[in-house]
């Protein structure tokens, strides 16, 4: 499940039982940056967002770091796969998850080949991102 | 006692946008977002998903019908119309208009203009009839008084209507 940049570079810290980490949210769709930003909020405080690939890809080049990064598929300028592509070949070593509107189980082998970690159809739910944190911190 | 009839009139309301299969689940996942630091959450999620799902719309449509006659039909722009569409729609928890999204999709993937242009009248017709009933629903929430609960009595319970 989890390939290849599984670590993140920021160590996930616990401090007494709340977890700190910082996420990015890469989404062209306003509606779903909210929901998504409104469900991330429940675990922590350190949530940015932008617009499509290139602007994350940017955000990172200009030396931001995020444990996790939840990447949309379909995006203009630069789409989640491409940017996936270049972050990892940028050396950026974030848990990356894909999240798509299309049937997921046609596009896993898309998001892995491509360097994410993990992939959720959309929109993300408190369960699934429960769930992706308990596989992140078991495998911190 | 007014109080108590809009009340239930919101409550019958919420519950026709299930049993008529209009929002699923979702919907319920974004009511459960809404707390004290965002009280209106769920209005202004479904006021983005109108004003920005109504340019999807008219964008598909305008690409499709090639209403704009002196500009060439740009497929890319139409694929990327469709994507948010769908979307957002996912986002809100509706149902009936991403299955009709969806099949435009796959001739759009096949390059069927033909069969997309086929599939644009009911998708019209499910998108409106959403807008409209959601417009209802949120016209009538803020007029619920202080001290009133928003919550109405049967909040919670959907039709499988699967």
């Amino acid at each position: 499940m989890f390939g290849k940049g599984a670590s993140s570079s920021k160590s996930m810290e616990i401090i007494g039982s709340e977890k700190k980490f910082s996420v990015l949210i890469v989404d062209d769709d306003p509606i779903i940056r909210k929901i998504h930003s409104a469900l991330l909020s429940k675990f922590t405080k350190e949530i940015q967002e932008v617009k499509n690939g290139k602007e994350a890809v940017d955000l990172c080049r200009s030396g931001a770091s995020f444990d996790i990064i939840f990447m949309d598929k379909e995006m203009p300028i630069m789409n989640g796969l491409e940017a996936t592509k270049e972050l990892r070949a940028m050396g950026v070593n974030s848990t990356i998850v894909g999240v798509t509107s299309c049937d997921l189980s046609s596009e896993r082998n898309d998001f892995i080949a491509a360097g994410q970690n993990q992939c959720y159809e959309k929109p993300l739910t408190i369960e699934k991102i429960k769930s992706l944190l308990s596989e992140l911190n078991k495998n911190n | 006692m007014a109080g108590s009839s809009l009340q239930q009139q919101i409550a019958s309301m919420r519950q026709s946008l299930f049993d008529e299969g209009l929002l699923n689940e979702q919907f319920i996942e974004l009511e459960k977002l809404e707390d004290a630091s965002d009280p209106n959450f769920v209005k202004n999620v479904i006021n983005v998903f109108l004003t920005d799902s109504l340019k999807n719309v008219t964008g598909i449509e305008e690409s499709l019908l090639h209403l704009k006659a002196d500009e060439p039909l740009d497929i890319t722009e139409l694929g990327k119309f469709l994507h948010r569409l769908k979307s957002g729609c996912l986002g809100i928890g509706a149902k009936k208009v991403p299955i009709e999204v969806e099949k435009m999709l796959q001739c759009y993937e096949a390059g069927d203009m033909e069969g997309m242009k086929t599939i644009l009248p009911t998708m019209k017709q499910e998108y409106n009839i959403l807008e409209n009933k959601l417009e209802a629903y949120f016209e009538l929430l803020p007029h619920i008084e202080p001290g009133q609960s928003s919550d109405p009595p049967s909040k919670g319970s959907t039709s499988s209507g699967e």
